[in-house]
């Protein structure tokens, strides 16, 4: 890490602290203290939006440790999320266990079925793997909408909102609390497997696969792991996400939503922890503005809502483009460098 | 036996489409090394040209499908020039990413010109059904293979006497050598796009008239990838007979498995294919390198 003019590391702590300066750690506090008052200023409306986009925060922060980490393309991302949307509305809706345990049972199998579709990792790799996963989004998403039995259908499943000593999450202003600290968790959690041994197999696997192996790393076991803790996190955003939502259906979880995952990646910055949150947030401060520009133009012309979805299509597919051209390290490289501008300021010489 | 040769001859006759638009997938490959993602969504672009010609400006439909062809030359030279020509030498992620890119964009724009709704070709061939073996069939189906047969004696042909073709194969096999035998690469990977374009337009032309022409037809695109990997990304040959083995296995899939399994047709491709790629992921014909890794 680089650190400004003055401050040096003298200990091993120090050298491996996450937050080093003063200033880290007031943002670190004024952003937390912030968030924590969130729902005092924002409406339910913009406050049901955080929510939603918290829980695709940690579903990125999955395929980022599994394609930004550890190189493995995969392209049905959406499907492991769905797979943790539909288990924890299973259990708590159906088998009445508690919120709390099911969203990390429904994490842990959206993980296991990772895992099986990660086996097709071990002899397979760019865009064999993609194609591999794509078939199995295909194949997961089919059973989930023809085993009307257990998931519902088309109708889907409703999700109740969790509880706890009798105190219902039911309002967005209650469950925003239960979706940030799972952020933080899952933040905690990515950051540190991406700078401990196995963040540093994951780069190298991606990196040369030769050489990692000749290095002494279990290739085969560490993409496994990338597939079961990718899918892990896509199955807990899932989770957190279904019971915001109060209702799971099939058609939220379609092939582009599980290219939007990979968008998010590309735009935001591969193989960072906070590539994850620029790319989401970029994308979803786009597409509610773009919303609300929408809504005063319906007054004009009646049309302009319905258009909403494929003019965010047209730019999404035209961010994609653009940033692999011309920025293909992502947001996070443009914040890296302004860091950079802003350490050295006003001698950046 | 009697419903056996009929369900074949169908499965045929699906295939043939399949084998159509797989031949867009090869020709990309086998030229550029790129797999295309947005070959379907090149494929709803020939259709709805086709549509826009034939239905809006009103011209015989021939005709539209020729001008159709043309327009989709061209389109294929454009997004190799905007898009990819930028990403060459890249990683495969960037370049895979870019054609997802593509597609996205694509069904971004059908779906704003032209809406949610699907849209049909007016009626160009006769509208009584043809019984070949005991199979009845759809006259666009015969129009298919014929195409497919066209198309595939085109290509083989094409790839194994004419100039471009060989330096197309050249160029795949690699870059820079053919590039200091005097290859132009950038040439090489225009035409090659304009030439998958072309031939996924006339897939999607068929499809179109099967279906019918809505944005959903991008996804039809990836359900060709089963014919590709079967018959091996680098083959032409094999692109004919893995669109016909996959029609054939979906059509008796659907056939004998859809009444316990409902829209079972849909996955049975994606089945074969993963099953695929776990015992032979470089197909029937395709070279096979080995890595050890």
């Amino acid at each position: 890490m680089k650190l400004p003019s003055r401050i040096f590391n003298i200990s091993y702590e120090q050298d491996m602290a996450i937050i080093r300066t003063r200033l880290q750690w007031i943002i670190l506090f004024a952003g937390l203290a912030l968030s924590f008052c969130l729902p005092l200023f924002t409406g339910t409306y913009m406050l049901t939006i955080i929510i939603t986009t918290i829980a695709m925060i940690i579903a990125t922060l999955g395929i980022q440790i599994l394609t930004g980490y550890c190189g493995q393309l995969s392209s049905g991302h959406a499907a492991f999320v769905a797979v943790g949307a539909y288990t924890s509305a299973l259990l708590t809706g159906g088998a009445g266990i508690s919120f709390w345990l099911a969203v990390p049972i429904a994490g842990l199998f959206a993980g296991i079925i990772g895992l099986i579709v990660g086996l097709t990792s071990i002899r397979l790799k760019g865009f064999y793997l993609i194609i591999s996963t794509l078939a199995a989004h295909f194949i997961i998403m089919y059973v989930i909408s023809h085993w009307t039995s257990i998931t519902g259908g088309s109708f889907g499943l409703s999700a109740p909102p969790p509880e706890l000593f009798g105190f219902s999450f039911n309002s967005p202003e209650r469950y925003y609390y239960i979706a940030l600290g799972a952020l933080l968790l899952a933040t905690y959690v990515a950051k540190n497997i991406s700078r401990t041994n196995v963040g540093r197999a994951f780069i190298a696997t991606r990196d040369n696969d030769l050489a990692a192996k000749v290095m002494g790393i279990n290739v085969s076991a560490y993409k496994l792991l990338a597939f079961f803790i990718g899918c892990t996190f896509a199955g807990v955003g899932g989770a957190i996400a279904a019971h915001a939502r109060g209702v799971v259906t099939p058609e939220s979880y379609t092939l582009v939503e599980s290219f939007w995952y990979l968008g998010y990646i590309i735009i935001g910055g591969l193989g960072t922890i906070t590539g994850a949150f620029f790319g989401v947030i970029f994308i979803a401060i786009l597409n509610n503005g773009l919303s609300a520009i929408l809504a005063a133009l319906s007054s004009i012309y009646t049309g302009a809502a319905s258009l909403l979805g494929p003019l965010m299509l047209v730019i999404f597919g035209l961010a994609i483009i653009l940033f692999l051209i011309f920025e293909p390290r992502g947001l996070a490289h443009r914040w890296e460098i302004f860091k950079a501008w802003y350490r050295l300021w006003p001698f950046s010489h | 036996m009697g419903a056996i040769i009929e369900h074949l001859v169908i499965g045929l006759a699906v295939g043939a489409v399949y084998s159509i638009v797989a031949l867009g997938f090869v020709l990309i490959y086998k030229a550029t090394g790129i797999f295309n993602l947005a070959q379907g969504s090149l494929m709803a672009i020939g259709a709805y040209t086709c549509y826009v010609y034939s239905v809006i400006l009103g011209l015989p439909f021939w005709l539209a499908v020729i001008l159709t062809l043309v327009t989709s030359f061209l389109l294929g030279l454009v997004i190799e020039f905007l898009f990819l020509r930028r990403l060459i030498g890249q990683s495969l992620l960037a370049i895979l990413m870019v054609t997802i890119g593509i597609y996205l964009l694509v069904r971004g724009v059908i779906l704003m010109i032209f809406g949610v709704y699907s849209i049909s070709f007016p009626p160009y061939l006769p509208s009584q059904p043809v019984t070949i073996l005991g199979a009845t069939l759809q006259p666009i189906f015969i129009l298919a293979f014929i195409a497919a047969a066209l198309l595939f004696t085109i290509f083989i042909l094409f790839f194994k006497f004419t100039a471009i073709g060989v330096a197309m194969r050249a160029t795949q096999d690699n870059q820079q050598v053919a590039q200091s035998v005097g290859i132009s690469v950038k040439r090489v990977f225009g035409m090659s796009w304009a030439i998958s374009a072309m031939a996924a337009a006339i897939g999607g032309v068929i499809v179109g008239t099967i279906l019918s022409v809505g944005y959903s037809l991008d996804d039809y695109g990836l359900k060709v990838m089963p014919a590709i990997i079967l018959g091996g990304l680098e083959s032409v040959p094999g692109a004919l007979l893995g669109g016909i083995v996959i029609g054939i296995a979906e059509h008796f899939g659907s056939a004998y498995l859809g009444s316990t399994f409902i829209g079972i047709e849909e996955v049975i491709p994606f089945i074969i294919l993963l099953i695929l790629l776990l015992i032979m992921p470089y197909g029937i014909f395709g070279l096979k390198r080995i890595e050890r890794v």
